[in-house]
């Protein structure tokens, strides 16, 4: 009886901390997650093309929809960045959409549940087709990566080479180097790790949390829980969009040299904003 | 480290292939929506300002065009005035005109017919007369026949018709 509860309760939530590899592209392994980011992405560049595809100036309501959106988050760029707002919100709308409508993967009917039999190392293992981008570190990290190339490459944009190096490693007042300069690289590279976990965390979580609730209870209540990972993933997309503009914003601010003054303001608030966003 | 890498399966395979993917959903995204939405929206809010000031530019033309009616109103009213004056008096003065000629015609006429009159009175004065003469001469003939001749009569009749004054009156109380 024991091993059958187990064999049972396996076969009813299957939790895989990774990616399971599908099949072999030639080179490329293929795994669920990867499937995932595919469609999450066809959907989306789906959904632009044909959303957009009669723009017209009097907007329809797909189109207005999309306006509403798109001109909420220009005007989050435009408040930060005046000048090059148009160059900072391509991206992080990008980030934003993909990575809502990669959480939002998860939540589809058969997304986790659908199984495909795997032939690995000489055993089969059932393994599901689909597994939401957001739930792979790959993708995460892939994004967090991109993210910290965003805002080193508009600090360095904005401050110059010299000005960005010399902001990085040293501290002002410059007595103050040894200490705080391994303190200032840690803190960069520490939004990688936790830009990338946060997102993770919550989306693998949900998935979690939705697989023992659908094994545990009945249909109505999985549906509350689909409905708070609704509210969940729209969240995080936006936090780990606007935590990249806020780095950017900090890494093109500066707070050093001639401009202190207008970068110090700006400063504090992405601070704050940064602190805000990573407690939840 | 790496037991944590292993343990997600961390892998450049993985990573390089969301890159890509992300980067090719940048292009696709800033092609197909982010440029054609913000362009369309651009569009609008320019053509809203170009609304409104069309909008203010034809109040300014309405307002202009209703000061333009008015004058040209009242012009028309002014010169139908005048046209009307001048015509009243064209038509009373052509009226005095017709007046006087008519006044005129019928003095002349009047006068005309005066003259006549006076011809023929005149006319018929002067056949009376020489009939007159006849008569009384033919009487006075046959009263003094044997007496005297002709031609001393006669000379005599006439020196009297002759004194007579011309309304014959006196002449033929004397006879």
């Amino acid at each position: 009886m024991p091993e059958e509860a187990g064999e049972h309760g396996e076969s009813l939530i299957h939790v895989a901390i990774k990616a399971e590899k599908l099949f072999d592209l030639g080179p490329i392994a293929v795994t669920n997650s990867m499937v995932g980011t595919l469609i999450a992405t066809v959907v989306l560049a789906w959904l632009a093309w044909w959303a957009t595809r009669n723009a017209t100036v009097v907007p329809g309501r797909l189109q207005g929809f999309l306006e509403f959106g798109v001109d909420f988050m220009a005007g989050v760029v435009r408040g930060q960045h005046a000048t090059r707002w148009r160059a900072i919100l391509a991206p992080v709308l990008t980030i934003f959409l993909l990575v809502l409508f990669a959480n939002y993967v998860g939540l589809l009917p058969g997304v986790g549940t659908i199984a495909v039999n795997v032939v690995s190392d000489g055993h089969t293992t059932s393994v599901p087709m689909i597994r939401p981008a957001s739930a792979d570190l790959n993708f995460t990290l892939a994004l967090a990566l991109i993210a910290f190339v965003l805002f080193v490459s508009w600090g360095i944009r904005a401050n110059g080479l010299r000005g960005y190096l010399k902001e990085t490693f040293i501290a002002n007042p410059p007595y103050m180097t040894p200490l705080m300069t391994p303190i200032h690289i840690v803190s960069e590279l520490s939004r990688i790790i936790s830009l990338s976990m946060r997102l993770f965390g919550n989306i693998f979580a949900g998935e979690i949390l939705l697989a023992v609730m659908l094994a545990l209870t009945f249909v109505v209540v999985p549906t509350v829980f689909l409905g708070l990972e609704l509210i969940f993933g729209a969240v995080q997309a936006l936090v780990f969009a606007l935590l990249t503009l806020t780095y950017i914003t900090l890494a093109t601010a500066g707070h050093g040299g001639g401009h202190d003054e207008p970068g110090d303001t700006p400063h504090h608030d992405a601070d704050d904003a940064a602190l805000g966003a990573g407690a939840h | 480290m790496e037991a944590l890498i292993k343990a997600f399966d961390v892998n450049i395979t993985g990573l390089i292939f969301q890159v890509i993917n992300f980067l090719l959903l940048l292009y696709l995204l800033n092609r197909f929506m982010f440029k054609p939405l913000l362009e369309r929206m651009d569009e609008r809010s320019t053509k809203i300002a170009r609304g409104l000031e069309d909008a203010e530019a034809a109040a300014r033309d309405r307002e202009l065009a209703r000061a333009e009616r008015e004058a040209a109103l009242s012009d028309a009213r002014r010169e139908a005035a005048e046209m009307l004056a001048s015509a009243n008096k064209i038509a009373a003065d052509t009226r005095d005109e017709i007046l006087a000629k008519a006044r005129a015609e019928a003095e002349g006429v009047t006068a005309r017919a005066t003259e006549e009159i006076g011809a023929e009175k005149e006319r018929a004065m002067a056949e009376l007369r020489a009939s007159v003469a006849d008569l009384a001469l033919a009487a006075a003939g046959k009263v003094v026949r044997a007496q005297m001749d002709g031609p001393t009569q006669r000379r005599l009749v006439e020196e009297f018709l002759a004194e007579a004054p011309a309304g014959g009156r006196a002449g033929a109380e004397r006879n």
